[in-house]
């Protein structure tokens, strides 16, 4: 019984504890929170990597790396949300971050200098320079809050590099390879061992390339050497359009390579061989300063013999000292047409003697810092005080003009009001001088010449293809030599002046944008709106350069931004619209490109200008004439069309090709006279805008008149017009418009009578130039009857235009020759006018039509006409050094 | 009153590390997208190949049935379908899991190169 008992007990305490250790192990069964915390931070580095081949691979499809962002965290969002579904039973958090932290520091690799690189927003990608890399870094936290796990945290960066071994790069021209050295890395600077030729693609500029997409191409890959390390030795064999005219490849362009990886888990990556380009520009034009000449818009003498007397209407002006009754004159100049920021090389005021003393006698010129002073009320009790010593003399004798030199006092105004108050004295008291004063004859009245610099002279476009050949305005400066433009995403361009001035060395960036033109660069494409995934052969990087005062020199870099976040260049172009005109405000002026699709006989211009107030009319080019009711339609038929305008920082380009020509005698459109393509250019912040034209004839087309119109502005009530004489680029030959309808006056290049590349119009309010290039000037001179025409119409219209023209009662028809197209190109710009001060003097260089009634007085022209140099074949910048970097 | 069996528990503990250890190796090997996917699509034949597969890596003795899915997200919302069209077990029936003295389960997410998002769910027991 006692030992039942025992057993009993012995086997009752061997199930308690083993109940008790149930319970306890019950207390502790296994969950595998290491296991399944593991299982998730390990799917979610591989997730990871998938991101990183997803993001490489858009970005290298489409260049939108925002795009392939955003599809990153798309994937992630997923991620997480089929994780913590696939893992609801055990009720886990899953938490990721995304990595913050630099993963490259600066370096100096092949003597670039590497900013330091950093991680951050999920995916960073550095590519297009010697060594690029790809990279993605996260972190997970994995908590199981039923279980009470927590704080379960591991970390992933996943990255690939690609290192273009420069030095190494070198060409065996007779079997017609190149061979070079790469490193190619992963994260924690683990070689990757197991490439093959089918991960590498290398690109090589093809400089027999027609400027069609083609311009870099796909080497074949004709050899692979694994060296240990991560390092691979490459050889290919470039491909090319014309392989037997591709010497400049093995001389020049070998070097300049695109190499794109690609490892196992897909991530890829793009290097170049380069990182960027120097070029140095030299302007040849020529602008350091601008003469202005001004008038007086006050002078009078004060007499102190009639202290209350006004002498404002007086036509001489009298110094005379104490001797014989003190006289003094006064005179007020207006500054304010002067450029804004404009400094003083020189101001020099001219008076022309008219009676006194014949002997040698000082006079003074003093300044007057009030210029409340009136013409009409100033006498000697009322004048103002003047600077208690000249500010400029000089010694008169018996000669006919005078000058002063007054630069320092026109600076100080320039600074100030704007307006110039001057005193006149004789030194002496018995000396004595007359003087013509401004209400006389106009050629003896008095002026002052300025001659300053610091007028903000209009700034160059350059457009660079993807051979760097370079452009402006039409004309080639820059010969297509290595370094080419590599094919990368546009927006990673970025663009920086660099020039020295008073020992100083400054530094801009300025703004550029890509273009894409159609593939003969003839003409831009409409597609230029899209964002061009690479910078291919239909592309231009266009940008501004403005020379400062003083620098005829300076250097443009050509850089591109390894970070795919950023980018100095506008990919993308904005479209603009606008029925009957689109308008485009450039910073300097509105402008309306006339966009109606109603024809009419009223259309009356192409573009229209307005700044500070003030309206500018331009019409490009039409042919042919007729008459309707008493009334000349000059010309008859113009281009006709709707226009594509695309803008960004730099520029808009406003163009059109069609076939339409607007027959304004009986407001419809015929297709069946000629092709035309037009597209105008506007710089922004720039007081111009240029434009090219061809017009391809689609057979002979017969005008009533040989009259054809290459470029024409328009001028308002009360202008004057000017032209630089074409032989000496100087003289300007000048004249104003008359009140009187039907008037004409014309200079003739066949009969003699020379005209120059600039012509203007102009009041005291607005100055608007018309400028055509050497080639347009040849193109009229070749067609024979050109002419520079001003003309003021019977509806009272003043117009200043480049032209064929040989009108004959009745008419003499003209054929069109089709195989002739009429290339022209135009510059329009405005300026802020002026009165014209100069003595008006050749008015009888302007042919008078024989109609036409005789000239009526006119004023000279005050100009920058120095400008159309900027835009002449002859004085195109240069392009003097190009090296890579 | 039963006696747990600490010896089976132990076991089953073992079982399910040793589940784990195995799906977590087959999916650093990124054995899932080599043997079931060609060309991002599914592979034919793939749920015969992954069976005898983990057959060869499991202890001789030992029985597993498996089940992938894929897991997609809708609408912010998670779902999940099936995607082996027969069995991959190296059990004749599954009677033998039903009457196991212990069966331990385990779960991986894989992500494939397609980023397909995959739930890998093993349960693995023992033959006496």
């Amino acid at each position: 019984m006692a030992l039942a008992v025992a057993v009993s007990a012995l086997v009752m305490s061997i199930v308690v504890l083993a109940y008790a250790t149930s319970v306890l192990y019950g207390k502790f069964q296994h969950v595998p929170f290491l296991e399944v915390s593991t299982a998730i931070a390990s799917d979610f580095g591989r997730a990871l990597t998938r991101t990183l081949s997803v993001v490489t691979q858009t970005y290298n499809k489409t260049s939108d790396i925002n795009a392939a962002r955003a599809k990153a965290n798309d994937m992630l969002t997923t991620w997480i949300l089929a994780t913590t579904s696939a893992f609801a039973g055990k009720g886990v958090n899953i938490q990721p971050t995304w990595t913050s932290s630099q993963i490259q520091p600066p370096k100096t690799l092949y003597a670039y200098n590497y900013s330091a690189r950093s991680i951050y927003n999920l995916t960073k990608l550095y590519w297009y320079q010697p060594q690029s890399l790809s990279a993605v870094g996260g972190s997970i936290s994995v908590d199981l809050p039923a279980e009470g796990f927590f704080g379960f945290r591991k970390s992933f960066l996943y990255l690939l590099n690609l290192t273009i071994d420069i030095p190494s790069i070198h060409t065996d021209q007779h079997a017609g390879v190149i061979s070079f050295r790469v490193q190619v890395l992963r994260e924690g600077q683990e070689p990757v061992f197991d490439l093959t030729s089918s991960d590498f693609e290398v690109r090589c500029f093809d400089p027999t390339a027609l400027n069609t997409v083609d311009t870099w191409r796909t080497a074949a890959m004709t050899g692979i050497e694994y060296e240990g390390l991560g390092r691979y030795v490459l050889s290919v064999r470039p491909q090319f359009r014309d392989s037997q005219n591709a010497s400049s490849f093995w001389s020049s362009y070998y070097k300049y390579l695109d190499v794109i990886a690609v490892d196992a888990r897909n991530i890829l990556v793009e290097a170049c061989s380069y990182c960027g380009m120097d070029i140095e520009v030299r302007d040849n034009a020529g602008i350091e300063s601008m003469t202005v000449t001004l008038s007086p818009i006050a002078d009078s003498w004060m007499d102190k013999n009639a202290p209350n007397v006004n002498k404002g209407t007086d036509t001489k002006l009298h110094s005379r000292g104490l001797t014989d009754g003190q006289r003094i004159s006064f005179l007020k100049f207006d500054l304010s047409s002067l450029g804004a920021g404009a400094n003083m090389i020189s101001a020099k005021v001219y008076l022309r003697r008219d009676g006194g003393d014949s002997a040698d006698e000082i006079a003074d010129i003093y300044f007057v810092s009030d210029d409340s002073w009136q013409e009409n009320t100033i006498t000697w009790n009322n004048m103002p005080g003047w600077s208690p010593a000249p500010i400029a003399s000089t010694t008169v004798g018996s000669g006919e003009w005078y000058y002063w030199e007054v630069g320092s006092a026109v600076q100080t105004e320039l600074n100030g009001d704007k307006t110039l108050s001057l005193a006149l004295m004789m030194r002496a008291a018995s000396d004595h001088k007359d003087w013509d004063s401004r209400e006389n004859e106009l050629a003896k009245r008095p002026y002052m010449i300025v001659t300053y610099s610091g007028d903000p002279r209009p700034g160059y476009v350059l457009e660079m293809l993807s051979n760097s050949t370079t452009f402006w305005f039409g004309t080639r400066i820059g010969q297509p030599v290595s370094p080419p433009l590599p094919p990368i995403p546009g927006k990673q361009f970025s663009v920086s002046i660099q020039y020295s001035s008073g020992g100083k060395l400054f530094v801009l960036q300025v703004p550029a944008q890509i273009e894409t033109w159609e593939p003969a660069q003839r003409f831009p494409s409409v597609a230029g709106a899209e964002i061009p995934s690479r910078f291919l052969g239909q592309s231009r990087l266009v940008f501004p350069v403005r020379f400062p005062q003083g620098v005829n020199e300076l250097g443009a870099k050509i850089s591109w931004e390894s970070d795919c976040d950023m980018g100095g260049a506008s990919g993308t172009l904005t479209k603009a619209e606008g029925e009957p005109v689109i308008s485009i405000d450039n910073g300097y002026y509105i402008a309306d490109v006339l966009n109606t699709s109603e024809p009419s006989r009223f259309q009356n211009f192409t573009v229209s200008l307005q700044r500070g107030g003030s309206t500018v009319r331009y019409w490009l080019s039409g042919y042919d004439t007729a008459e309707v009711s008493g009334v000349t339609l000059l010309p008859r038929k113009v281009p006709f069309g709707s226009w594509t305008a695309l803008g960004g920082p730099v520029r808009w380009l406003v163009f059109r090709r069609s076939s339409s020509i607007l027959d304004r005698l009986y407001s419809n459109v015929t297709t069946a006279e000629a092709l035309h393509e037009t597209t105008i250019f506007f710089p922004l912040n720039e007081s111009y805008f240029y434009w090219q034209m061809n017009m391809t004839w689609k057979g002979p087309v017969v005008l009533s008149n040989k009259f054809i119109r290459v470029f024409a502005v328009e001028a308002n009530t009360g202008s004057n017009f000017g032209s630089l004489s074409k032989s000496n680029g100087i003289s300007l030959v000048n004249g104003s418009f008359s009140a009187t309808p039907m008037e004409h006056r014309d200079r003739r290049y066949n009969l003699g009578q020379d005209y120059g590349h600039w012509a203007s119009v102009y009041s005291q309010d607005i100055g608007a130039a018309i400028i055509v290039p050497d080639s347009t000037l040849s193109e009229l001179h070749s067609l024979n009857g050109d002419q520079l025409w001003v003309w003021t119409s019977n509806s009272l219209q003043r117009l200043m235009e480049y032209d064929l023209l040989h009108f004959m009662s009745p008419p003499v028809g003209y054929t069109t020759n089709p195989a002739d197209p009429l290339l022209a190109r135009g510059v329009g710009l405005l300026y802020e006018g002026g009165t014209a001060s100069e003595p008006y003097q050749n008015d009888t260089e302007w042919r008078v039509f024989p109609q036409a009634p005789a000239m009526k007085s006119s004023t000279g022209v005050d100009v920058p006409r120095t400008y159309n140099r900027l835009f002449l074949e002859g004085s195109a910048p240069t392009i003097v050094l190009v090296l890579s970097f | 009153m039963k006696a747990p069996n600490s010896l089976s528990s132990r076991r089953t503990e073992d079982m399910s590390n040793s589940a784990y250890s195995l799906l977590i190796r087959l999916a650093e090997a990124e054995t899932f997208d080599e043997v079931m996917f060609i060309n991002g699509s599914l592979r034919k034949g793939w749920e015969e190949e992954l069976k005898v597969m983990v057959n060869s890596l499991i202890p001789v003795n030992a029985f597993f049935n498996m089940t992938i899915y894929n897991c997609t997200v809708r609408d912010q919302l998670a779902h999940e379908a099936v995607l082996n069209s027969c069995s991959m077990s190296n059990a004749a029936t599954s009677e033998v899991f039903e009457t196991a003295k212990g069966v331990a389960g385990a779960d991986v997410t894989y992500t494939t190169r397609r980023f397909w998002i995959l739930r890998v769910h093993i349960d693995l027991t023992w033959g006496e």
